[in-house]
């Protein structure tokens, strides 16, 4: 009964439809999910410590009991699949989202400038990218990208606010959508679950 | 001189957001108006240690980038509850 | 070497000062609660990491680099969350004003 017999979008669904000895899998699945959250929550919160107080050992009294209770914080949430993102896809994430980020900053600055050419509306979304981590990012890239805004997220279901409803913007969704499947390395097969 | 206007500029920027938080009209202005203010007094306060050589200011922005976050989340669960 | 830095550095903070006041001008002349998240989500978070940037480019010391991304990641996260919540209950109540 190891984590690899569960496929990687299962792991964090409710298993309502479901067999008994699957469920039992998730529920392990589930709670080494946790853990690992709170390892590595603990582990960044006293590299932190480190960054901040290198000069003054003493400190540690103070910072080694906020990283475990900054860590057992972490296992009242919801547990999330672990990463398996390429590096490469990593790189090629962040150029891609300092360079809208910079391009959104510009777009909205231009809309301040002149509100008049303004048209905005809602778009509804329907994603394919799976619950947690990656749906998660998709809603944070959409706020942070040019023009889009996420307003509701329901399932699978995005509510985005557009300053621009032409289809430039369905584009540029579709674009972020297949940058993220990439970063996450989901394959389309895996997507349409 | 050139780092003392630019943090002069920050300043504007986060006072030209006060207005709007009195006035709202709605409480999501008003939220936004605070949003803004605590980013602005974030970059007015690293500026502002770039133009001192101060770093020390660098963990005052820290410490009202953190409040920022808290109070923004804070204030819209408030908004949410009375709605 | 520190010319050049220090010239990169106040172009980046120059931009990102720019950024953070069309930031504030938004606030007062776009139409919308939403098109004005749009001000503050973006245009905000990016003038202050390029602030950050440029505060890093001109000090140039390692230990307050942590600080400077810790304050950008924290006020970008918050901008993003705050935008989200703030749409979420303008949809779920309809037009506020």
């Amino acid at each position: 009964m190891t984590i690899h017999d569960v496929p990687p979008i299962d792991r964090q669904q409710t298993p309502s439809a479901t067999t008994e000895p699957h469920q039992e899998v998730l529920a392990v699945a589930r709670s080494s999910g946790r853990l690992r959250g709170a390892i590595t929550t603990g582990t960044v919160l006293v590299v932190l410590w480190a960054g901040f107080h290198w000069n003054d050992p003493t400190s540690w009294t103070v910072g080694v009991p906020m990283a475990l209770i900054g860590g057992a914080l972490v296992l009242f949430l919801p547990a999330s699949a672990p990463l398996q993102l390429s590096p490469l896809g990593m790189l090629r994430f962040a150029k891609f989202a300092i360079i809208g980020i910079l391009r959104g900053a510009v777009d909205v600055s231009w809309h301040s400038l002149s509100p008049r050419t303004l048209q905005p509306g809602f778009i509804p979304w329907r994603t394919h990218l799976p619950k947690g981590g990656p749906r998660r990012l998709f809603a944070v890239a959409i706020t942070l990208l040019p023009g889009t805004l996420t307003a509701r997220i329901e399932d699978d279901m995005l509510t985005i606010h557009a300053l621009d409803l032409s289809d430039a913007t369905r584009d540029a969704l579709a674009a972020l959508e297949a940058h993220i499947a990439k970063l996450y390395r989901l394959d389309h097969k895996e997507m349409v679950l | 001189m050139i780092l003392n206007f630019l943090a002069f500029c920050t300043l504007v920027a986060t006072l030209a957001a006060l207005p709007r938080l009195i006035i709202g009209p709605t409480a999501a202005d008003r939220i936004i108006a605070a949003q803004l203010a605590g980013t602005g007094t974030v970059a007015t306060l690293i500026v502002l240690g770039t133009a001192d050589k101060t770093p020390a200011l660098f963990d005052a922005a820290l410490v009202f980038a953190t409040l920022a976050a808290v109070s923004g989340l804070a204030f819209v669960a408030l908004q949410r509850t009375r709605l | 070497m520190t010319t050049v830095l220090q010239v990169v550095g106040l172009t980046l903070t120059t931009f990102g000062v720019s950024f953070l006041l069309i930031a504030a001008l938004g606030v007062w002349r776009l139409p919308d609660v939403l098109s004005r998240l749009h001000a503050l989500t973006k245009a905000d978070s990016a003038g202050l990491a390029l602030i950050a940037l440029g505060a890093a480019c001109l000090k140039g010391r390692p230990d307050s680099l942590l600080v400077l991304g810790l304050c950008v990641v924290l006020v970008a996260l918050s901008g993003v969350t705050i935008g989200h919540l703030i749409a979420r209950a303008h949809l779920s109540e309809g037009d506020l004003e």
